[in-house]
């Protein structure tokens, strides 16, 4: 029997399998009533509940950003698990590329995410997705 | 003047997807239909229908309903379709199957059923 995953090995595999957007892995590892948030100002942003709800944030995001990001630090502070990076990528539509930095903050609990935050440079991200294209 | 049969409804429905024209795809819609793309939150009425539909084609050039077969019981009608996402970067073909359900001419009902894995693996990336 393997043992149970830590909240931060809980939190790394969320991280390895949005990266290869497996969703039959993400909803392993995210609880059924689990809580996304993130500002609503994103067009992928608002309150996403349950595993229907992740996965419309997740078609948003794919769909409107070729997004990457890339961990610079996973540590737990307060009962939770903070992920802090950059996320880098191209806007769909145009091809507007973006470098933005982002924190995420996660609630783990009997080795699922129950809850998540997602916080990055709003402004800097509406900029990119309203600038035009590489010409 | 009768009301056009529920098959003619949503050929006319798929086919208008082509046009790219929102207000007019959401116009198929009665004032309380639901619409449920199975894997995702079901949403109910115009409005919360057009914010679905804008948050999958924000970055969609165009889109196809391609229809492979349909059949009606009733007010009841059920699609084969493959739907064509092109996006800047290349393209998404997602086979569907779709349930509508027409009332006095108008989507009372969708339902499509999708592998999400199959339409997130395809998405334009890198």
């Amino acid at each position: 029997m393997s043992e149970p995953l830590s909240d931060l090995d809980v939190v790394a595999a969320i991280y390895e399998a949005m990266a290869a957007r497996d969703f039959d892995r993400l909803f392993e590892l995210l609880d059924p009533a689990c809580v996304i948030t993130q500002d609503a100002a994103l067009p992928w942003g608002g309150r996403h509940e349950g595993h229907d709800g992740f996965a419309t944030f997740g078609i948003t995001l794919s769909t409107t950003i070729d997004s990457a990001v890339t961990i610079d630090g996973l540590f737990e502070a307060d009962g939770e698990v903070i992920q802090c990076g950059r996320t880098r990528g191209t806007v769909q539509a145009t091809g507007a590329p973006f470098d933005i930095p982002e924190v995420h903050r996660w609630t783990i609990s009997d080795g699922k995410a129950v809850r998540g935050h997602f916080a990055i440079d709003t402004p800097a991200m509406l900029a990119a997705l309203t600038a035009p294209g590489p010409a | 003047m009768t009301d056009p049969s529920p098959t003619d409804v949503v050929r006319r429905f798929c086919a208008s997807w082509a046009t790219g024209d929102i207000d007019a795809i959401v116009a198929f819609f009665t004032d309380a239909a639901v619409y449920h793309n199975i894997p995702l939150a079901p949403v109910v009425g115009p409005d919360q229908i057009r914010a679905t539909i804008e948050g999958f084609t924000g970055g969609v050039e165009s889109i196809e309903f391609r229809l492979e077969s349909i059949s009606a019981d009733g007010p009841t009608v059920l699609t084969e379709r493959l739907d064509v996402f092109h996006f800047p970067k290349g393209t998404v073909e997602l086979p569907v199957m779709g349930a509508f359900e027409v009332v006095d001419g108008e989507i009372a009902a969708w339902r499509d059923y999708f592998d999400l894995n199959q339409f997130m693996s395809q998405v334009p990336q890198g």
